[in-house]
């Protein structure tokens, strides 16, 4: 395969602009992962370590295999919701190795609030069974919650994709024959109980962990009963008489070196077979990919330099190299993996379009994982497009990548606006993984074009109530709605709302696909077919 | 279809004629059989129509350099594909794939860009694009000025036709 001949400038002025940008939004990124993930209280850190508790993550990094890489998911959600009190959403989610088998972690936070359940909390859990699901990963489970947070329970329990569905997606796992370990650290209350009782394994350590429908509190105020935590719920009862666990444990430790030893006697899934080659590193430096990005919003960049900075020696078999060239398509290997690329070089036409749903077709009949690159404002507009059916081409892009058999996985490398979201594979159109960059932002429109809309739409409403046109009136509708929305469209507000599995650091889009297109082969293939195509 | 090397700057072509029992190859009019072992201190030892040779090799880039026994050489691959991407389109005018505005303009006529260099910057649908040059050249016209608008596929700037281009 042909190497990409990169015309990248770097000693442009900017190149040195945007390098310099793009350092300073990604030291920014780390900043707040950095607070979210090890930002607590001291006196929360030593109220734990005083009851023999450790911090999730040094559970993890005890519990993962040495010197493997663990992709985390969402490591911002919630940060710009609930006045930053829950960070992270107060637990932990990603992709690792353990006793070398690939499998995705649920961790309750305990350090936050006792690893209350916020409504972010119960969408990132469910979001991360639902990538269990999807790619069939094994699932370990660290259990140390109070149970849901009270005040928003309203926003957490009753609805479709609510708490009730983290034991559904449990139940469905289990159907699936994907194996699940609990491991019990702290209490599983009301819900949470259900968490060790649909693993397939359980483990609980003695004297803290504790399972129960209802806690002490609760069951004094409905029956009278008075008992104690361990009595209720705890180790011994729950390995000896109730059956709800499986193993005892007298620490942390020992119930880690037994977690281990169980998921040792997992069988490996079988992967589906793919084209593979031997990996090779990108022909370009990623560290380039700062230099590329515009600090400007507004401003588009040839996705090629951006390609040749990901993929297996920099090597790109470009389709239909001549041929709605806003769209650009074809195939390269990453970490020897074959994959499909489509990424945007500008508006969609009616001709990138087609060519589009095309190499999607090809790409399903070629069992090809498909990557979406964003930096997209839509599709064109205008009487000329409308008659030429810009319509009905998208839709046919729609059809094919919505019911794509082969796994998806999208990356927001810039904008991503209007219905250009929905053609490459925005988060209702199930990528396997969407990873964003720091300087991304999302929008149903961008920020000025709303902002005009918007005192457009004002300026005919004072019109027509025959108000005299006050330019100060507009000029404010202009402004706020400019604020507002500037916030809405960030990369922080959508990962908070967990719009996307995490931001990420450019230069290390390369290995999340990596590890995302490794988990994505433990899945079967979906049967192949479309729906209707309009012609 | 032999492969074609460029070596120490010679086009050369090398026909694989069998693999099995060792690979026999053909160069210009001289067919050899050849075989590989590993040797010591990283080098591999090649059996030459008998005679035995410790080789080296470092990639470069697109080049490998080989040390063959005691001589050295440089070798490339030479891949059409790549050949006809160095030429660069070889169109002369540099196109809008999308209707729009222009910005701002980089260039003027008679200016010697490189290939890469900005040419134009231009606005269509909310999103900037520069446009750069193709290919080396020299500016002949610049066909539009800021705030000019253009359709899908107008030329925007033209390049000289190159002198070596053209035929005589």
């Amino acid at each position: 395969m042909s190497r990409i001949r990169s015309t990248l400038n770097t000693n442009s002025a900017e190149f040195r602009q945007n390098t310099l940008a793009n350092l300073a939004r990604r030291d920014a990124f780390r900043l707040r992962q950095q607070a979210a993930r090890d930002a607590r209280p001291a006196r929360d850190v030593e109220r734990l370590h005083k009851q023999g508790k450790m911090l999730p993550r040094e559970r993890l990094e005890k519990l993962l295999d040495p010197g493997t890489p663990f992709l985390e998911l969402s490591s911002l959600a919630a940060n710009l919701d609930y006045d930053g009190e829950a960070p992270g959403a107060s637990c932990i989610t990603g992709i690792g190795m353990i006793s070398g088998r690939e499998v995705i972690i649920h961790a309750d936070d305990s350090s936050i609030k006792g690893g209350a359940w916020y409504p972010l909390t119960v969408k990132k859990i469910v979001r991360c069974l639902d990538i269990a699901i999807e790619n069939r990963l094994p699932v370990v489970h660290l259990c140390d919650s109070a149970g849901g947070f009270l005040p928003l329970q309203s926003e957490l329990f009753p609805d479709k994709h609510m708490a009730g569905r983290i034991f559904r997606n449990q139940a469905i796992l289990s159907k699936l024959n994907v194996k699940q370990l609990s491991l019990v650290f702290g209490h599983c209350t009301a819900g949470g109980a259900y968490i060790p009782a649909l693993s397939d394994y359980a483990v609980i350590v003695r004297g803290t962990g504790a399972v129960f429908l209802a806690g002490p509190p609760l069951v004094k105020a409905a029956t009278g009963e008075i008992v104690s935590v361990d009595e209720l719920g705890g180790c011994d009862m729950h390995t000896q008489v109730s059956g709800t666990c499986d193993y005892p444990a007298n620490s942390e430790l020992h119930a880690i070196a037994l977690g281990r030893e169980v998921v040792a006697q997992w069988d490996r899934p079988q992967k589906w077979a793919i084209q593979q080659t031997a990996s090779e590193l990108p022909y370009y430096a990623p560290e380039e990919l700062y230099g590329i990005i515009p600090d400007d919003i507004k401003r588009g960049f040839d996705m090629r330099e951006v390609i040749a900075r990901l993929v297996d020696g920099s090597r790109f078999h470009e389709y239909q190299p001549a041929y709605g060239t806003t769209l650009v398509c074809g195939y390269a290997n990453l970490w020897g993996y074959k994959i499909g690329i489509l990424a945007n070089n500008g508006v969609l036409f009616n001709d990138s379009a087609l060519k589009g749903a095309h190499f999607i077709e090809l790409c399903n009949q070629n069992t090809t994982p498909l990557v979406f690159l964003q930096n997209i404002t839509g599709y064109m507009v205008g009487k000329e497009y409308e008659a030429r059916g810009i319509t009905k081409d998208g839709a046919k892009m729609i059809m094919a990548q919505a019911c794509s058999r082969v796994p998806k996985f999208t990356v927001m490398c810039h904008g991503s606006f209007g219905a250009g979201n929905y053609g490459m594979c925005g988060r209702a159109y199930d990528a396997r993984l969407l990873l964003a960059w720091p300087n991304h932002q999302i929008g149903v429109m961008g920020g000025e074009q709303a902002a005009r809309t918007l005192a457009e739409v004002k300026t005919r409403q004072l019109e027509r109530d025959g108000k005299a046109l006050d330019p100060g009136v507009v000029e404010k509708v202009y402004q706020d709605t400019l604020g507002a929305y500037q916030e809405q469209l960030s990369a922080y507000y959508s990962t908070s709302k967990l719009w996307d599995d995490g931001i990420i650091d450019p230069i290390d889009t390369r290995n999340a696909l990596g590890i995302a297109i490794s988990a994505a082969l433990n899945a079967p293939l979906e049967d192949p077919g479309y729906g209707v195509f309009r012609f | 279809m032999g492969t074609q090397l460029v070596l120490d700057g010679t086009p050369t072509t090398i026909t694989i004629l069998a693999r099995r029992p060792a690979l026999t190859c053909r160069v210009g009019d001289q067919t050899c059989t050849v075989t590989e072992t590993a040797g010591a201190d990283d080098s591999t030892v090649v059996t030459i129509d008998g005679e035995a040779f410790h080789l080296w090799r470092v990639q470069e880039g697109d080049r490998v350099h080989v040390k063959l026994g005691t001589r050295t050489f440089s070798i490339t691959v030479d891949d059409p594909i790549n050949a006809a991407a160095q030429l660069g389109g070889a169109a002369n005018g540099v196109k809008a794939d999308m209707p729009g505005v222009v910005v701002s303009v980089h260039c003027a006529a008679g200016d010697l860009v490189r290939a890469g260099h900005p040419l134009l910057t231009i606005e269509s649908m909310k999103m900037q694009m520069t446009l750069t040059a193709p290919r080396d050249g020299t500016i002949a016209t610049v066909d539009v000025k800021v705030n000019e608008t253009f359709q899908k596929g107008a030329v925007l700037v033209v390049l000289a036709t190159e002198p070596e281009s053209t035929s005589s």
